[in-house]
């Protein structure tokens, strides 16, 4: 009895040190696509996505990016490809 | 069910403004008539196009949100197509994870806008990185 209660227990405890170790969800982090300025930050010189490994955003968030992103392209407010890169 | 729509148009930066406003107000009377009710209107002016479309340079964007039960997207759509002063339209359901989104723009976006852009910005980025 004793040996499963431990073998129980052990799996549990490790999971809720995992809990406390995940980063506070960091709510300063904000977009919109009807501004250009709002979404410079998470595309790069060449007008491309930058991934979710650099941005940080929660896989619900960079979904929403994904789609504003595409939204403004749409509607000429940032450009599908920058020129200026040679 | 009714929903919280959110419609973009963007006309011909450059045609006259009286005609620019009649045509806001021709899109506004077309979205009443379906039974839509009008929530907001944003009028953000005239603004460079990131790229030109139909040798065209500036648009004027204009947002309005409005309740619908979703059958008046298609007339409303239709009309933008037949109207050629309109080069770019988009229609969106302000759902729950955008409005979200909204409020923390409200909530963070409003000092970044007024003070330079750059500093701010890497201060996030440098938060996110801790």
């Amino acid at each position: 009895m004793s040996t499963v209660s431990r073998n129980t227990k052990r799996p549990t405890q490790r999971f809720a040190q995992m809990a406390q170790k995940k980063p506070v969800k960091n709510q300063v982090v904000f977009f919109d696509y009807r501004d250009e300025r709002k979404l410079k930050r998470f595309i790069n010189e060449q007008g491309k996505i930058i991934p979710r490994r650099i941005t940080g955003l929660s896989a619900k968030e960079q979904r929403l990016l994904t789609k504003s992103i595409k939204w403004a392209r749409h509607l000429a407010i940032i450009p599908f490809v920058s020129d200026e890169v040679r | 069910m009714r929903k919280l729509y959110e419609t973009t148009v963007v006309i011909n930066g450059g045609l006259e403004e009286s005609f620019i406003q009649e045509t806001i107000e021709k899109i506004k009377n077309t979205i009443v008539a379906q039974g839509c009710e009008l929530k907001s209107v944003l009028d953000q002016g005239r603004k460079e196009l990131a790229y030109p479309i139909n040798d065209t340079k500036t648009g004027y964007y204009v947002h309005i949100e409005f309740m619908s039960d979703g059958t008046a997207i298609k007339e409303i759509e239709r009309q933008y197509r037949l109207n050629e002063s309109v080069i770019r339209y988009l229609t969106v359901i302000l759902d729950k994870r955008m409005l979200e989104m909204r409020e923390r723009v409200l909530k963070y976006g409003t000092p970044s806008q007024t003070s330079g852009d750059e500093g701010t910005q890497t201060d996030t980025v440098a938060e996110q990185a801790r």
